[in-house]
């Protein structure tokens, strides 16, 4: 087994590979995170594609020769989808064809479009923010914003049973499961289990899987954006502080002790005590400002080791400016630690948003696994405790092994 | 070999330095007190000129190359005292913007370690690219041109291939070479080269030399070279500046350094290196280099030195021309008894008495 593995790597000794695309590589060989990896795209997929798996808005209505898709238009009705999350995701989901088909362009002319894979994947996501940033607000310097949509919300089953009780023939194809998210229904709290709602329904009559569906949304964003939000500030100041030593690695270094000695999750705690109406936002917020002195920690000493080496030096003499030098030489260089724990962070995180959701100092309103538990906590059932239980035990379980499986990829000596 | 150096020689009309280094002083503020790593250095390069510093470890050789490039990191470093005027402009006080330009431009420096002197995550082009656009300020497409002209002039075989590969991909003797490329890149007036060809293997040695004479001949740039091998000087420099204990003892033509050392360190030199033409015992110096913390009162070489005074202990000798040498380039030391015995032979052998009964012969 281990003269094997050895074989390969001497097989495909690396030709014409950048380090990445060599990490790359041997990540591709580690089952494990390879399984991990998969089942994160999955979790990502079940965001993106929610409304299309679970709501009760048709994907497709025809009534006598009219035709319709008002899924399309229901996607970004403020009145329907209340929250910048959901829409993210939406207009990932429309655009996502395009990008798509974006890509498969680039790839196909090659390199002579864009330089770099990497580029082609900066330019899409700044594509896709920017046009989040679009839609999003309500206002922008006091104009209303046009693509801000707000429409009625049709109860579209109701509809089409009157519309065919009128005598027109109606054609529809709803999404997968064909539950509200939003619509509460008096008569059907606590069902059990079913053929009609697999998971049951909570205390408001929702179905709870498509609550847990849509939860991935939460939990996904979560992660990531609180996660890349200590990853930022730690970084900077690891590198200001690794770089510059002196004073000012004194000040940083100083600081980041007094952020460790206090339990992260209490400080989080004591933090989102004083915020009124919590917001999932502010729980991102919350979680990115604690998280940044591990980040920070890494990346001084990654500085430290990497600024000692003679290719700083070179870039020096070369009469790189210290900036250049900090943020594209020696940062790359610096990185592959953080993703490590940003991944294992992103893991965290959601456990974080579970554990102050569970204690009632979440956001009270977004559909968030945590929230649900905290809800079966007061009414239990076992289908509402296990129900968003389960997936973000597997969500963590996942990512862990993601993270394990790049932390070998990245220093294979280290491995066992 | 050794042919090649003096013949090549600029014209010896007084041209005005390149670069004037004037008691260059640099420490280091270290847990055991200040070490004096350059201890009062002067000396200059003239346009198209190869000056080779030579010493024992430890003895201020990169430091000195550092400081001319301002490179001494801060905190611990400090260039305390002199002048190192690049023509009229003094570039100890040069602002941190000009010393950017400068550097790169006009005067560059290639590293010892060719492993770890590229940066491993960009290709080789794009490394060069970037000095190129920084300094030049050309398009990206210009820049890639310009990189690849780079990796021509140093012979780099292949290089449409080797542009777009990343360091790691490549063998020590290519890195040193794709190191050289990105150095001359901008066209310099100075190169630095600090021990280039120390970590490479001695075929591959020999091939640096000669891609360093070539581009120093065609390019008609000042070469500055660190080393400690004796046999690289004589190949390659005009002039020979010898350091001990962070200062220069011993300066002078190659040609004449290498007829007749003037001093006890630098025969003590020639007497560890091997050489071809005789088979005398190699006889490394004896002793330890004094700790730039806490050097000798004196010559510093004294403790060290086998032909050592009494003098020596106590007062430091300064650094004089020596009577009927070349007149067009002086031959400096630093030592009591070579000016005391002008004719002196250090070069031959040991003194036959102890350095206590020394002080009898004089
Ligand atoms: N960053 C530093 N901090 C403290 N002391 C230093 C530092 N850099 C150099 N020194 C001291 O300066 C002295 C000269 O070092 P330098 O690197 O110039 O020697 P060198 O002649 O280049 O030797 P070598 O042949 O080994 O490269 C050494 O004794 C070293 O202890
Ligand atoms: S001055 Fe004295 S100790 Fe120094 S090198 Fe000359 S003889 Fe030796
Ligand atoms: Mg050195």
């Amino acid at each position: 087994m281990n003269s094997r593995s050895e074989n390969t790597v001497c097989f495909e000794a690396p030709h014409d590979r950048s380090p990445g695309s060599t990490v790359w590589g041997r990540l591709r060989r580690d089952r494990w995170a390879m399984l991990g990896l998969s089942s994160v795209f999955a979790f990502f997929l079940l965001a993106v594609g929610a409304p299309l798996l679970a709501l009760d808005v048709p994907i497709y209505l025809k009534i006598d020769d009219e035709r319709s898709f008002p899924l399309l238009s229901e996607l970004f009705n403020r009145l329907f989808f209340e929250s910048a999350v959901d829409i993210f995701f939406n207009l990932l989901l429309v655009a996502s064809p395009a990008y798509l088909s974006i890509w498969g362009i680039v790839r196909f002319f090659g390199k002579s479009l864009i330089r770099s894979r990497r580029h082609l994947l900066f330019s899409l996501t700044a594509l896709h923010l920017g046009l989040f940033a679009l839609v999003t607000p309500q206002h922008f310097g006091g104009h209303r914003n046009p693509f801000y949509r707000t429409a009625a919300v049709t109860d579209y089953t109701r509809m089409i049973e009157t519309l065919k009780g009128d005598g027109h023939s109606v054609q529809f194809l709803f999404p997968f499961f064909r539950h509200s998210i939003n619509l509460s229904e008096r008569g059907r709290t606590f069902r059990p289990p079913s053929r009609d709602h697999l998971l049951g329904t909570d205390q408001q009559g929702l179905d709870n899987l498509t609550q847990i569906i849509y939860g991935t949304r939460t939990s996904l964003t979560i992660g990531v954006v609180a996660v890349s939000i200590y990853v930022l500030i730690g970084v900077v100041l690891g590198a200001l502080a690794g770089f510059y030593g002196g004073w000012v690695d004194g000040v940083i270094s100083r600081f980041i002790e007094v952020m460790i000695c206090f339990p992260t999750f209490f400080l989080i705690l004591t933090l989102a005590a004083f915020v009124e109406n919590r917001s999932i936002f502010h729980v991102m917020v919350i979680i990115g400002l604690t998280g940044w002195p591990q980040v920070a920690r890494l990346v001084r000493a990654e500085f430290l080791k990497q600024k000692a080496l003679e290719y700083a030096r070179a870039a020096c003499a070369l009469g790189l400016s210290e900036r250049r030098i900090i943020f594209r030489h020696l940062l790359p260089n610096a990185l592959a630690p953080v993703l490590v724990t940003a991944t294992f962070g992103v893991a965290a995180a959601i456990l974080i948003e579970s554990s102050l959701s569970f204690l009632g100092l979440g956001d009270q309103t977004a559909p968030s696994w945590g929230r649900m538990l905290n809800n079966a906590r007061e009414t239990p059932r076992v289908w509402l405790v296990l129900g968003p239980g389960f997936p973000i035990f597997l969500l963590v379980c996942v990512l862990n092994l993601v993270g394990e499986g790049l932390r070998d990829a990245l220093d294979p000596k280290l491995r066992k | 070999m050794r042919e090649h150096s003096p013949n090549n020689r600029p014209a010896d009309e007084p041209a005005a330095p390149l670069l004037r280094v004037e008691n260059l002083k640099t420490i280091f503020h270290t847990q055991k007190g200040v070490a004096r790593a350059v201890d009062g250095v002067s000396f200059h390069i003239l346009p198209r000129e190869t000056v080779a510093i030579v010493g024992e470890s430890g003895c201020g050789k990169s430091v000195t190359a550092l400081s001319i490039l301002r490179l001494i990191a801060s905190p611990p470093g400090l260039i305390a005292e002199g002048r190192m005027l690049w023509g009229e402009e003094d570039l100890r006080k040069a602002p941190p913007d000009r010393m950017r330009a400068l550097r790169g431009a006009e005067i560059a420096m290639v590293f010892q370690d060719p492993t770890t002197s590229l940066n491993p995550v960009f290709t080789i082009g794009d490394q060069i690219a970037e000095t190129i656009s920084l300094h030049q300020g050309l398009s990206s497409i210009e820049a890639r041109e310009q990189a690849l002209h780079a990796l021509r002039r140093v012979q780099i075989p292949d290089p449409t291939t080797r542009i777009d590969q990343y360091p790691h991909q490549m063998s020590g003797g290519m890195r040193q070479r794709v190191m050289i490329a990105m150095a001359l890149c901008c066209y310099p007036r100075l190169l630095i080269a600090d021990e280039p060809t120390t970590a490479l293997d001695v075929t591959v040695q020999a091939q640096i030399l000669n891609l360093l004479r070539q581009r120093q001949e065609d390019d008609g740039t000042a070469l500055l070279l660190i080393t400690h091998d004796l046999g690289v000087v004589a190949k390659i420099a005009h002039r020979v500046l010898v350091m001990y204990a962070g200062q220069i003892v011993e300066s002078a033509t190659t040609m004449d350094l290498f007829q007749r050392p003037r001093h006890p360190y630098t025969a003590g030199l020639f007497r560890s290196a091997p050489r071809i033409d005789t088979h005398a015992p190699l006889t490394p110096i004896e002793g330890m280099v004094p700790d730039p913390v806490d050097y000798p009162l004196g010559c510093r070489f004294h403790p060290r030195c086998p032909w050592a005074i009494h003098r020596c202990a106590i007062e430091t000798p300064p650094l004089r021309v020596a009577p009927n040498g070349n007149s067009a380039c002086p031959h400096l030391r630093a030592c009591w008894l070579a000016e005391a015995h002008p004719e002196g032979d250090f070069s031959s052998a040991p003194p036959p008495a102890s350095p206590a009964s020394s002080e009898v012969r004089t």
